[in-house]
């Protein structure tokens, strides 16, 4: 466990959420905390089968930050909504996960890993930084402590990144094929263009950034990152060389609840594995 | 993407007083300069070093490869001595 998942949290008047931002504040956090747990498994399958054994301690590395945040936010979710680890893990099939739906499926290459690492990984770690200097105690503790932990992640997201896309011809046709498959499903976790889910939060102190700032930033953080990386500057706008060739997904189809516009989930095999569900005897009484 | 990506041999170097003693603590492989760093961070983080350095092994050159070699002069020759 990271020394951020060890950080106590303790229930106090400024943790009460007004009834209007409780259905927004649990779908962000249920979302972060999806999203890094399926971040540590994957992380985790890709301790093996890495391109050196550096890179797989990174790997791993990650992973176990990943599962102690993903435990830290569950301990939020119990703290604010009664959401027990048993509920979280244990009780939802993986059409109720709200993770980032890149992370639905296996990963096929390290571009995969490497997309991960430079959007995903992004994608949340920004979510997180939106709840800087929040107005409930118990979440404002931890987000600075969860921040420092994801330096390295950004770090080791972009030297990977740059040195995929300029390898050879195969590994940036395989980048770009990756953040192209990656990039729906991390904007869909910020809200269709003009939502106004996370205005309550905004206006209770809860999140101190919108989403939609939040997702412009993203953008502009990976525009820079592409750029260095010898893609053309407007690679990650539309029409652009990693922009998704179907665009991005109509706002209809976006749940709120999940925070995402794929209708799926990760397949029962990694929920079984997940939960520890093989190895019930073991489990806690 | 091919998994085998050329990776060349770094050596690290730490120190955890500031002004301290600098200790080679361990090498590793890495593509590149940015990801070596990055990789010695997460590698050897046994201590709270104050500073830590990466340097490519291929950059490093032998400073005295035998101190017992004599300083190299050519041998005296028998017409330059006085008196001959």
């Amino acid at each position: 466990m990271t020394e951020a998942a060890r950080t106590a949290t303790h229930r106090e008047a400024s943790d009460l959420i007004p009834e209007s931002s409780r259905p927004a504040t649990r779908a962000a956090l249920l979302a972060c905390a999806d999203t890094k747990l399926l971040l540590g498994y994957h992380y985790g399958e890709w301790t093996f089968g890495a391109p050196a054994l550096e890179a797989a301690i990174a790997a791993c590395s990650m992973g176990q930050d990943e599962l102690g945040h993903a435990r830290l936010l569950q301990g939020l979710l119990d703290h604010f909504f009664g959401l027990t680890q048993d509920a979280l893990i244990e009780e939802r099939p993986g059409v109720e996960f709200a993770n980032i739906a890149f992370l639905d499926r296996p990963f096929g290459s390290w571009a995969d890993v490497v997309v991960a690492n430079a959007l995903v990984d992004l994608a949340v770690t920004l979510e997180i930084g939106s709840f800087r200097g929040s107005s409930l105690g118990a979440l404002r503790r931890v987000v600075d402590k969860l921040l420092q932990e994801e330096r390295f992640h950004d770090e080791h997201a972009r030297a990977w990144f740059k040195l995929a896309a300029g390898r050879n011809a195969a590994s940036r046709e395989a980048l770009t094929a990756a953040v192209r498959a990656a990039l729906p499903s991390v904007l869909a976790f910020f809200g269709p263009s003009g939502s106004t889910h996370d205005h309550p939060l905004l206006q209770e102190g809860i999140k101190t950034r919108s989403d939609a700032d939040v997702a412009e930033d993203l953008l502009g953080r990976l525009a820079r990152l592409a750029t260095d990386a010898g893609f053309g500057p407007a690679a990650v706008s539309s029409g652009g060389d990693l922009w998704p060739a179907d665009g991005l997904p109509a706002a209809g189809a976006w749940n709120p609840d999940r925070r995402r516009s794929d209708p799926g989930g990760p397949t029962a095999e990694v929920v079984e594995q997940l939960s520890g569900a093989r190895n019930v005897e073991f489990r806690r009484t | 993407m091919q998994a085998h990506v050329k990776h060349n041999v770094y050596e690290v170097f730490a120190q955890i007083e500031p002004g301290g003693p600098i200790s080679h603590i361990g090498n590793l492989n890495a593509p590149g300069m940015d990801l070596a760093k990055t990789y010695a961070r997460r590698i050897y983080d046994e201590e709270r070093w104050s500073e830590m350095w990466v340097v490519p092994r291929a950059t490093i050159e032998v400073a005295h490869p035998d101190d017992s070699a004599p300083f190299d002069v050519p041998p005296a020759s028998p017409a330059a001595r006085p008196g001959s």
